[in-house]
């Protein structure tokens, strides 16, 4: 990897808009994000932070506009180059976590890793090793419908990890757990940014802005530097 | 967890719909295989009609099944005297009902010179008399079936007859007839003067598509036939049983295709959202497709294996059904098993094309959302 490509940001977007019918969801949106930040992302419900994690991610393409992740431009891509996107370059946290009640965790963990090259043992043996990182590792074996709501987050979250994205993008990642567990998850978000992987992480929870680098805020269909 | 491991495990969830599915193809394949033995057996025995007599060829009616074939003695008399024909022997063949269990026994009319040529041996007793009309002869196969040996009495035809000597002719078909002296089975079924067929051995020497075509060029009505392809030539029986088969056969597929698609369709809907989760986190397209034709096709396999079960036994059925008895001998070949799983396979990922083709177009976010 070449100086150039370390300086360059590795999240740019530039002048994205986004509406559902009337609704302008996302107004001629411009920002950047720099290889290991961690940046929280905030905003009124309703404010379009979703949407923007799932334009990032490859799941909806932008009305207009131009998004560039880790080097891979979105705005020319067909569909199949697309899962291939997600495999790679970027892990997603769903805001409703969207597990796979039949499979147990550890399962939901091994299923984006298909298609990755590395052997079932392999698969396996990540997946556990991402759940102990979360502190899950005595709950491998249960199905998504027999976990806590912050269980299954962190299930969610290990399945974003699951292909060592450079780029994270998590939706509410804390949203549902308590002060101590939604606090050891921003510390894990932390030591990953330290690590190199880009956080962009949905947040109404103080404690993890704090941890963050910086804080955008999404509002009125524009996002701007935080203030406070 | 493996590819295969993740399919199995997904069938295993939805147990009722996977029975449905394999079902669907149990019976399908149950139809084929039982089509297919069916019509292995019919040619096989329309085959071994051709056998008896130990002749180089068979003269039978222009269109007509071997065993409804009419052909005029002096006509036979005419073919004897063609250049080339060593010799010819007229045979008439009637069925009639013995009792319950043997509804159709089949009669042989023959001269008694008739019979060494034709390759009657006699294993007991002695032969008829030309003319007699209450002496019979019983092909040990019935003879044993109906429990009747020499100088026992029987009825058959509204008549009391005595067996006078038991027979075989090497073809399982001829051992499992009577025989009767020809003027008496003529006289009886009101057709003097006619027979069914005629089996003709030719000069040593001789070539015998020689003599066919020569019988052929003067007797526009009666066909020469050597083989079970000159069979299928001359009598649309067989290429009705082909296309019987082959209806069957199709039928059977649009049936369990359609049962496949159905269950498959219903599996599709209620999993959108599993599939957006999967295309959302990296999956492509295509594999999606392979999940879905792999739980299709391992279910398929299954459904078929139960299918051959079935088929197997629905054969044993009919083998056993008192009208067939004897004229259904079940020919088993490793082809129509081969042929049976084949189907399963086929009508199992046809089924699944579409529902799968779908679960891959699906976009991720809108199956997402989906509740
Ligand atoms: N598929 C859709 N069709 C129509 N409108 C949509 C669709 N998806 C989102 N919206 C609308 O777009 C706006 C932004 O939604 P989004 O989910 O991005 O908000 P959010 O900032 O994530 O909110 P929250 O904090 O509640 O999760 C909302 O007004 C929502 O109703
Ligand atoms: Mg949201």
């Amino acid at each position: 990897m070449s100086d150039t490509t370390r300086s360059r940001p590795i999240i740019e977007v530039e002048g994205l808009s986004k509406r559902y019918g009337p609704d302008v969801v996302l107004d001629d949106v411009s920002f950047s994000v720099d290889r290991g930040e961690f940046v929280a992302l905030v905003g009124r419900s309703g404010s379009g932070k979703s949407t923007l994690i799932h334009l990032l991610g490859g799941l909806e393409p932008p009305d207009s506009g131009v998004i560039s992740v880790d080097g891979v431009s979105l705005r020319h891509h067909g569909r199949t180059p697309l899962a291939k996107f997600r495999r790679t370059h970027v892990g997603i946290v769903f805001q409703l976590h969207n597990l796979i009640p039949r499979l147990t965790a550890v399962q939901n963990v091994e299923l984006a890793m298909f298609s990755t090259g590395r052997s079932r043992h392999r698969r396996r043996e990540h997946a556990l090793e991402l759940l102990e990182r979360l502190d899950l590792a005595h709950r491998a074996n249960r199905r998504p419908p027999q976990l806590s709501g912050g269980e299954r987050a962190r299930v969610a979250l290990a399945r974003g990890l699951a292909n060592d994205p450079p780029v994270l993008l998590a939706d509410e990642p804390t949203g549902s757990l308590d002060d101590e567990a939604a606090d050891r998850v921003g510390a894990q978000l932390t030591s990953l940014a330290r690590e190199g992987v880009t956080v962009l992480c949905v947040s109404h929870d103080a404690r993890l802005n704090d941890r963050a680098d910086r804080t955008l805020r999404l509002a009125d269909g524009k996002v701007a530097p935080s203030t406070d | 967890m493996t590819f295969l491991g993740l399919i199995v495990h997904n069938i295993a969830a939805h147990k009722l719909r996977a029975l449905a599915t394999a079902g669907a193809v149990a019976i399908g394949v149950m139809a084929v295989l039982a089509l297919g033995v069916l019509t292995m057996s019919l040619r096989a025995s329309a085959t071994e009609i051709l056998q008896v007599g130990k002749a180089d060829f068979t003269v039978v009616q222009k269109g007509a099944n071997p065993l409804e074939s009419v052909i005029a003695q002096k006509d036979l008399a005419d073919m004897g005297r063609v250049r080339g024909v060593h010799s010819l022997i007229g045979v008439l063949l009637e069925t009639e009902k013995y009792d319950a269990s043997h509804p159709a026994v089949i009669e042989v009319g023959l001269d008694p010179a008739a019979q060494e040529p034709f390759g009657v041996v006699i294993l007991q007793g002695r032969s008829y008399k030309p003319d007699a009309t209450n002496e019979v002869m019983l092909g040990y196969a019935l003879a044993q079936s109906i429990h009747k040996t020499v100088g026992d009495t029987l009825v058959i035809g509204g008549k009391k007859r005595t067996v006078v000597g038991i027979y075989r002719t090497g073809v399982a078909f001829g051992d499992a007839t009577i025989m009767f002296p020809l003027t008496t089975l003529q006289a009886e079924n009101q057709v003097p003067g006619y027979v069914t067929l005629g089996f003709v051995k030719v000069d040593k020497g001789v070539p015998v598509p020689v003599v066919k075509r020569r019988i052929a060029k003067k007797f526009v009505q009666y066909a020469p036939i050597a083989s079970l392809t000159d069979f299928g030539r001359t009598s649309n029986t067989l290429t009705l049983v082909d296309a019987a088969n082959t209806g069957g056969t199709i039928l059977a597929a649009v049936i369990a295709i359609s049962g496949v698609l159905n269950t498959t369709l219903l599996s599709f809907f209620e999993r959108i959202r599993e599939f957006g989760v999967m295309r959302s986190i990296g999956w492509s397209r295509f594999r999606v497709i392979v999940l879905v034709l792999g739980e299709a096709l391992v279910v398929g396999i299954i459904g078929g294996a139960f299918g051959l079960l079935l088929g197997w036994a629905a054969v044993n059925v009919l083998q056993n059904l008192p009208s067939l008895r004897g004229f259904f001998v079940p020919q088993w070949s490793a082809a129509v098993f081969g042929r049976s799983l084949y189907f399963a396979i086929g009508v199992a990922l046809l089924g699944a094309l579409y529902p799968a083709v779908r679960a891959a177009l699906i976009s991720p976010l809108e199956a997402l959302r989906r509740e």
